[in-house]
C-alpha cells in the first residue's frame, strides 16, 4: 500500500508485481532443500514430568509442579534450547524421584494435615459492608435462576490440590445476609461439578451480617488437582413472602421493629430538597441497573424497558432501608472456603502401581534382574543396554547389602533411572557422532516412538508403542498412521490439547489473567474455569471426532455449561456439566468467540483492537508483526467511552504513517471483534458509543461484524492451514523454525487441504515430514557459537 | 527472631507444623545458629532486591546532594534508614541500550541488570548474557554454605506465548546467571523454598533408615554420573552443552548432600512452614523477606537476591486499588493519573522493603544485626520507563558490609558510569576482586571512604 496521498499504481501492475513478488518466493523455497533440522537433548518439561511419571509408576501426584517454572521460546515452553537444568532442579528432581518411587511401592508417607485457604482476592479488603456489587451478576427471573446455586455470585469455585485421597474438612465462612424468619438454606459443596456434601445454615436478623457462623463438614475427596465449589440452593426459596421468591416460607414475620428493615421510601415530611434528591437518585438507579432501549424503540423494546422499571422501583432495589425488599436484598455469599486435611489418609500403595513394578512375584535375583529391565526400557524409553541393566543391578544389590528389602533395592535402582539424563532428557544419538560426513540421518524407532508419544500426549511411550518401535515396520506410513489414530482416541491425547492447544490458542494465560474486578464483576473463578474447559473440549472434540481444522473459525457450535450458556445468552442449558450445544442464530461460533481467547487477548480493563488484531495475525493467520517500534505512544484509555470512542481513538493513533503500516493489518481484525467486552461479553455499545465492528482489511476487503470477519478468515483458508502447520511443527520438534523448513510446512498445509481439512492429516503431515524423522548430522549444525 | 512467628497471616502457614521442627540429619541446618557467638567475624552477604519496570524519575530522585539531601516520595517509607543507606545516582546500563537489536528493552534490561553484558537477540536457541556478579561472589562464598546462593520471585504466572521482542522469556525471568547460557530461574513458591532451606522430610524417620537414605542418594548419584560420562561419547556438540549442565547440577547436590551429612545440630522453627503464595502482595513479600533471613542467618547461603517482579511485570495491585498492570501503567505518555498509579506501586514497595531492613535490623547475628554484615542493593534496571530508560538507573545501596559501606549520603556518579562500576564495589565487600565485570571501567569512589 502506498501511504496515502502517494497515488496508487494501477490495478494490473499492482497484479503483476504481486505475482511476480509471490513467484519468487516460492522459487526461493523450492530451492531450499528441506532438511530436517537438529533437536538439542530435550529436558522433560513440568507437564512431562508430571505425565511420564504417571505412566511409569502409575503415581499421578504432578510432582512437577512445584518445580521452577520452564522457560518458553518460539511461544512454547518445550523447546529444547530453552530449557536449562539448575541445581535447584536437579535437587527437586532427586527429592521427587524418591517420593513417587516410595508411594508406587510402600504407598504414601504419613502427610501431616493442612489447611489451605481459597478466596477470592477481591473480596478480601473491599468493603464488607457493601455487598451490593456481588449481586450485580443476579440476572435472571424468578422461576428461571440456578438452583444449584453454582452460577450465582454467591458461590466459590476453586482448584484445589488434594495431596492424597482421604477425607478433609470444609469450613464454610459465609458473609452478607439471610433474613429472618426465613426456612434454614443449605450450602453444598462440590467436586468436579459433583455435590458431595451439604452444610446447613439459619437465617440471621435483619441488617445483621453472617460473618463468623461457620460450618464445617467431612468430605472424602480423590487425590490430584479438583474444581471444587461451594454454593448456596435454592437461594431464593423459603424467605419470608414479601421477599417475592418461590416457595415462601410460611413462618410468620417478626413484629415491627422501628426502621430495621424499612425501605428506600420517601417519607411522608420528606422537604422539596428531599424530594428532588430522592428522584434524581431514583433516576440514577434506573439508568445503573436498566440499559435504555436505544434512540428508536420499537413499542415492545419500550415496554420491556418500562416494565423492568416499575419492576426495579417497586422492588425497592438494594437499599438497606427497604419496607418492600426484593431477592437482590439477599446478600448471602460464601467468604471463603478452608479445607484441612488428609484425615484417614489412603496410604496403601495402588494396585495399579504396583502391578506396573513387581511383573513377577518372587523375591529372587532373577524376578530382580527382570523388573529392573522392563522398568529401566520404559523409563529410557528404549531396551536398556546390558551395561546399564548390570549398574542399576549392582546399587540395588549394594542397597540390600545395607540393610534393605527386596523392595526398597527395587526403590532405589528406579530412582536412579528417574535422575538419570537417559529418563530427564530425550537424546537422541548420533550414529557417528563429531565426525563429519553424516548431514542427516533418520533418528531410531525408538527414538521416533519418543518423539510421538511427547508430542501427541506429552509423555512416555506406552507398552504397545514401545512393542512397534522394536519391529521394522514402524516407519511404514500405515503403521505409523494407525498408531497416529489410535493415540489421537486415547484420553492422554489431551494433552495435545492442553500444551499446544492452551499455548498457541493461549488460553493458558486464562489462569492468570486478572480482569479488573470493578469494571468486571461478573467475571469469576467459576467463569475463569468454564472458559477454560470450553475451548479445551472443543479443540479435544476435533480431535477424537477427527473434525475439520476450519471449524476453529466459524464452527457453529461449543460445549458449554450453564454458567456460560447463560452468560453467551444461550438458552435451556442447565447443570454443571458441559454438553455440545449447536449455536446457530446466536452470536458465537469458532474460537473467536470463545470467551478464553476474547479474556485472554484483552487489558484487565478494557478490550485491546490491537492485542486481538495480533492474536488474530499470529495465531491464525501465519503473518507475525513487528514489534512496535520503542516510544510508541500508547492509546490515552481514560478517554475511550467518554470524549472519544476506541475507534476514533485507534483512528487517530494509525493517522501516523509509521504506525499505520502494521496497524493498518492488526487494528481492522481487532475491530471486527469489538462486539466482545474484555471478559467476551457481547455489547452494542462501549462507554456512551454505538460500537462499529467493520472494517476494511489493507488488501480492500471489508467486513462488518465478527461473523462477516469468520467469512474473511475462511476465504483465507490457506493461511489459516499453514499458521496451524507452522505452530504444531514448532510444538512437535521442540524448537523453531528455519527458512529450510518453509517447504514442508507448505507440503503439510497443503496435503490438509487435500483432505477436507481434518485435523489427522495435519498431524500425519507432521509425523511423516522428513523434519520429524530425521536429524541434521554434528557437524553439519554450525549453529552453536562458543 | 523467634517473634518472627507473629509475623505471618495464620493463613499461610500449615496447620500442624509445630513451632519446633527438628529436622533430620540430611536436612539439618548449617551450624551458624549454634555457634555464631564463637564465629571470630561473621561473613559478609550480598543481598539484591530487583525492583521491575523502572519509576518515575521525579518521584525516585531525592533533591540535593551529599549529606543534606530531601527525601524523595518513593523513599519516604524508609526515611528512618536514612542514616543507613545511600541514593546513587548518575549509574547507566549501556549494555541494555539496543545497540542495534531494535525493541525488547525489558529482556535486556533484565539481562543486563547483574550482567553488565549485552544479551543475544535470540528466541530460544543460543541464549548467551554474562555471569551475573552474584554469581562471582557465590563462587566463592558457596564454597562455604550448603547453598551458592538463593533465586527468589514474586511472579507467579507462567509465561505464555512469546516473551519481549523475540527475546527469550529468560532474559525477562531472571537476574542471575551462572553461566552466559545458564540462567537461574528465581522460585517462586514460599513452601517450595521453605522445603528447600529445611528439608520435606518426615521428621519422625528413624536414624537408621535416614542414614541409609544418604548412603542411597550418593550411590545413585555416583552411578548416574557414570552412566553420564559414557553417555557423553556419543553425543554432539549442544547435546553436550546440555549434559554438562546437569554435571554441574549433580556436583552441587553431592556438595549438599555432604555438608548435612557432616552436621549434627537441630533447626529450632522460627517461622512456620509456608503454605503457598500468600494472596496479598505484602503477605508475600514478607515471607520472601523471612525466608532470606532465615537463610542468610543459619548461613546456608550469603547472597541472595528477591525479583518483586520479572521485567515488564503485569503484576496488579488490587490491595492498594491498583487494578491495572502494572507494565502498561508505566507507559504512561505524559497521563499524569498513571504516574500517579505506577509511582504508588513503587512507594508500596519501598513500604514493604522498610519490613525487610527493619528485620535484617533486629536479627542477631554474631557480634552485631544481620544488617550489620550485609551488602543490600535495590533497584531497577529501567529507570524512566515510558522511553525504556537505562541512564541513571534507580539505585539505593545499604547495609553495613562488616563496616565497609557508610550509607546517609545521595551521591551523583558522572554522566555515563556504568550500573557496573558499584558491582565491583560490592564484589569488594565480599571479598573477591574480578578484575572486571561486564562493561565495568573501575570501582566507584566514595562508598567507603566518607568522612
Amino acid at each position: 500500500m502506498p501511504p496515502k496521498g502517494v497515488p496508487r499504481q494501477s490495478e494490473s501492475d499492482f497484479t503483476t508485481v504481486e505475482r511476480w513478488i509471490q513467484s519468487e518466493f516460492d522459487r526461493a523455497d523450492a530451492a531450499v532443500k528441506p532438511v530436517p533440522g537438529r533437536v538439542t537433548a530435550r529436558r522433560l518439561n513440568r507437564a512431562e514430568y508430571n505425565n511420564t511419571v504417571r505412566d511409569l509408576l502409575g503415581v499421578d501426584s504432578k510432582p512437577a509442579n512445584d518445580f521452577p517454572q520452564d522457560d518458553s521460546g518460539y511461544g512454547f515452553d518445550n523447546i529444547a534450547d530453552a530449557l536449562s537444568l539448575s541445581p535447584v532442579l536437579m535437587e527437586k528432581y532427586l527429592a521427587a524421584a524418591e517420593k513417587a518411587v516410595q508411594t508406587a511401592i510402600f504407598g504414601h508417607d504419613a502427610i501431616k494435615p493442612t489447611v489451605v485457604r481459597h478466596q477470592p482476592p477481591y473480596r478480601e479488603g473491599t468493603d464488607g459492608g457493601n455487598n451490593s456489587r456481588f449481586l450485580s451478576t443476579l440476572k435472571y427471573t424468578i422461576t428461571d435462576y440456578d438452583t444449584t446455586g453454582l452460577t450465582l455470585a454467591s458461590a466459590l469455585h476453586a482448584i484445589h490440590t488434594f495431596p492424597v485421597e482421604g477425607d478433609y474438612e470444609f469450613r464454610i465462612d459465609p458473609e452478607g445476609t439471610y433474613p429472618r424468619p426465613s426456612e434454614p438454606f443449605h450450602v453444598a459443596i462440590w467436586i468436579d461439578g459433583r455435590q458431595v456434601a451439604q452444610v446447613q445454615f439459619e437465617a440471621t436478623t435483619n441488617g445483621t451480617g453472617m460473618e463468623g457462623l461457620d460450618q464445617t463438614v467431612m468430605v472424602h475427596a480423590p487425590a490430584g488437582e479438583h474444581w471444587i465449589a461451594a454454593s448456596a440452593l435454592k437461594l431464593y426459596e423459603g424467605l419470608p413472602p414479601k421477599y417475592g421468591g418461590l416457595n415462601p416460607t410460611k413462618k410468620p414475620e417478626p413484629a415491627a421493629t422501628g426502621r430495621g428493615g424499612g425501605g428506600f421510601q420517601l417519607p411522608p415530611d420528606a422537604t422539596p430538597e428531599q424530594r428532588v434528591q430522592f428522584e434524581e437518585r431514583q433516576q440514577a438507579r434506573i439508568a445503573a441497573a436498566i440499559p435504555p432501549p436505544g434512540p428508536n424503540p420499537t413499542p415492545e423494546e419500550q415496554a420491556t424497558y418500562d416494565a423492568k422499571v416499575k419492576a426495579l422501583l417497586a422492588g425497592g432495589g438494594r437499599g438497606r432501608l427497604n419496607a418492600s425488599p426484593s431477592l437482590t436484598d439477599v446478600s448471602f455469599r460464601v467468604n471463603f472456603v478452608e479445607i484441612s486435611g488428609p484425615f484417614n489418609p489412603v496410604v496403601k500403595p495402588s494396585q495399579q502401581s504396583l502391578s506396573r513394578i513387581f511383573i513377577c512375584g518372587e523375591r529372587t535375583p532373577s524376578c530382580q534382574r527382570r523388573i529392573i529391565t522392563n522398568l529401566a526400557g520404559r523409563a529410557y524409553r528404549r531396551p536398556a543396554t546390558a551395561e546399564e541393566i548390570t549398574r542399576l543391578i549392582a546399587l540395588a544389590t549394594e542397597d540390600q547389602k545395607r540393610g534393605a528389602s527386596f523392595e526398597q533395592s527395587i526403590a532405589v535402582a528406579t530412582e536412579a533411572m528417574m535422575v538419570s539424563p537417559n529418563f530427564l532428557f530425550r537424546i537422541e544419538r548420533d550414529p557417528r557422532p563429531g565426525r563429519a560426513g553424516d548431514p542427516e540421518h533418520n533418528i531410531s524407532q525408538f527414538e521416533l516412538a519418543s518423539r510421538l508419544s511427547y508430542f501427541l500426549w506429552s509423555s512416555m511411550p506406552d507398552e504397545e508403542l514401545l512393542r512397534a518401535a522394536g519391529q521394522n515396520t514402524f516407519r511404514n506410513p500405515p503403521v505409523l498412521h494407525a498408531q497416529i489414530q489410535r493415540m489421537l482416541a486415547d484420553p492422554k491425547a489431551k494433552a495435545l490439547v492442553e500444551n499446544f492447544g492452551g499455548q498457541w490458542l493461549e488460553f493458558r494465560a486464562l489462569e492468570s489473567v486478572k480482569p479488573d474486578p470493578v469494571r468486571f464483576q461478573a467475571f469469576n473463578d467459576y467463569l475463569r474455569i468454564s472458559m477454560r474447559e470450553e475451548t479445551s473440549l472443543f479443540f479435544q472434540n476435533l480431535l477424537s471426532t477427527d473434525g475439520s481444522i476450519l471449524d476453529f473459525i466459524n464452527g457453529k457450535y461449543s460445549f458449554l455449561n450453564e454458567e456460560l450458556a447463560r452468560y453467551y445468552d444461550v438458552p435451556n442449558v442447565r447443570g454443571p456439566e458441559f454438553r455440545r450445544v449447536d449455536l446457530t442464530g446466536t452470536h458465537r461460533g469458532g474460537i473467536l468467540t470463545h470467551g478464553s481467547v476474547l479474556t485472554a487477548s484483552s487489558y484487565a480493563t478494557r478490550t485491546s483492537v490491537v492485542l486481538r488484531g495480533k492474536w488474530v495475525l499470529e495465531n491464525l493467520l501465519n503473518a507475525p508483526v513487528p514489534p512496535p517500534p520503542a516510544n510508541v505512544p500508547p492509546l490515552d484509555e481514560t478517554a475511550v467511552g467518554t470524549s472519544m470512542s476506541l475507534r476514533q481513538q485507534m483512528e487517530k493513533h494509525r493517522s501516523n504513517a509509521v504506525c499505520a503500516s502494521c496497524h493498518g493489518r492488526m487494528d481492522p481484525l481487532g475491530f471486527g471483534l469489538e462486539n466482545f467486552d474484555a471478559i467476551g461479553r457481547w455489547r452494542n455499545d462501549d462507554g456512551k458509543f454505538p460500537i462499529d465492528s467493520s472494517g476494511t482489511l489493507p488488501d480492500g476487503r471489508s467486513f462488518n461484524g465478527p461473523e462477516e470477519l469468520e467469512n474473511i478468515l475462511l476465504a483465507n483458508r490457506d493461511d489459516f492451514a499453514a499458521a496451524m502447520t507452522d505452530k504444531m511443527l514448532t510444538y512437535a520438534l521442540g524448537r523453531g523454525l528455519e527458512p529450510a523448513d518453509r517447504p514442508t510446512v507448505k507440503a503439510i498445509a497443503r496435503q490438509v487441504d487435500q483432505n477436507q481439512y481434518r485435523i489427522s492429516s495435519l498431524v500425519q503431515g507432521i509425523v511423516d515430514s522428513a523434519a520429524f524423522q530425521k536429524r541434521k548430522g554434528d557437524r553439519a549444525n554450525d549453529d552453536i557459537r562458543p | 527472631m523467634i517473634s518472627a512467628r507473629k509475623h505471618l497471616p495464620r493463613r499461610t502457614f500449615l496447620r500442624g507444623v509445630g513451632t519446633v521442627l527438628a529436622l533430620p540429619v540430611l536436612d539439618a541446618m548449617a551450624p551458624a545458629f549454634a555457634n555464631a557467638a564463637a564465629a571470630p567475624k561473621a561473613p559478609t552477604r550480598l543481598v539484591i532486591t530487583y525492583v521491575p519496570v523502572g519509576s518515575w524519575p521525579e518521584a525516585w530522585n531525592p533533591v540535593g546532594e551529599g549529606r543534606d539531601y530531601q527525601m524523595s516520595r518513593i523513599l519516604k517509607p524508609i526515611e528512618e534508614f536514612r542514616e543507613d543507606f545511600s541514593v546513587i545516582a548518575g549509574l547507566d546500563h549501556h549494555q541494555a541500550e539496543a545497540l542495534g537489536d531494535g525493541a525488547g528493552d525489558h529482556a535486556r534490561a533484565g539481562a543486563a541488570y547483574l550482567t553488565g553484558v549485552h544479551c543475544r537477540k535470540t528466541g530460544g536457541t543460543d541464549i548467551h548474557a554474562g555471569i551475573s556478579f552474584d554469581q562471582i561472589a557465590a563462587l566463592k562464598t558457596g564454597r562455604e554454605t550448603r547453598f551458592g546462593s538463593l533465586e527468589l520471585g514474586c511472579d507467579d504466572t507462567r509465561t505464555v506465548g512469546a516473551c519481549d521482542s523475540g527475546y527469550s522469556c529468560a532474559y525477562q525471568n531472571t537476574l542471575s546467571w551462572r553461566t552466559p547460557t545458564s540462567p537461574l530461574p528465581p522460585e517462586t513458591n514460599p513452601r517450595v523454598i521453605f522445603e528447600r532451606l529445611f528439608g520435606t522430610d518426615d521428621l519422625n524417620v528413624p536414624p537408621e533408615i535416614r542414614a541409609r537414605r544418604i548412603a542411597e542418594r550418593r550411590s545413585i548419584l555416583d552411578m548416574v554420573r557414570d552412566d553420564t560420562r559414557r553417555l557423553e561419547n556419543d553425543l554432539g556438540r549442544a547435546d553436550r552443552h546440555k549434559i554438562d549442565e546437569y554435571l554441574f547440577a549433580v556436583r552441587e547436590v553431592e556438595k549438599q548432600i555432604e555438608a548435612a551429612e557432616n552436621e549434627h545440630h537441630e533447626y529450632v522453627g522460627m517461622i512456620d512452614k509456608p503454605a503457598g503464595v500468600p494472596v496479598l502482595f505484602k503477605d508475600y513479600l514478607k515471607v520472601m523477606f523471612d525466608l532470606q533471613v532465615l537463610a542468610l542467618q543459619g548461613d546456608l547461603t550469603r547472597v541472595t537476591s528477591l525479583m518483586y517482579g520479572r521485567e515488564a511485570s503485569l503484576r496488579t495491585y488490587g490491595e492498594i486499588g491498583i487494578p491495572e498492570p502494572h507494565h502498561p501503567l508505566t507507559h504512561h505518555q505524559g497521563n499524569k493519573e498513571w504516574i500517579e498509579k505506577f509511582t504508588r506501586i513503587n512507594v508500596y514497595h519501598t513500604e514493604n522493603f522498610k519490613y525487610f531492613l527493619t528485620k535484617l535490623k533486629a536479627t542477631q547475628d554474631g557480634d552485631g544485626s544481620l544488617f550489620d554484615h550485609c551488602a543490600i542493593l535495590y533497584g531497577s534496571g529501567l529507570s524512566e520507563p515510558n522511553s525504556h530508560s537505562k541512564i541513571n538507573l534507580p539505585t539505593l545501596v545499604t547495609g553495613k558490609a562488616n563496616g565497609r559501606f557508610k550509607g546517609g549520603r545521595r551521591i551523583v556518579y558522572p554522566k555515563g558510569t556504568p550500573m557496573a562500576n558499584l558491582f565491583m564495589n560490592l564484589l569488594d565487600f565480599m571479598d573477591v576482586h574480578p578484575e572486571t565485570i561486564g562493561d565495568s571501567t573501575g570501582k566507584l569512589q566514595y562508598l567507603s571512604d566518607l568522612s
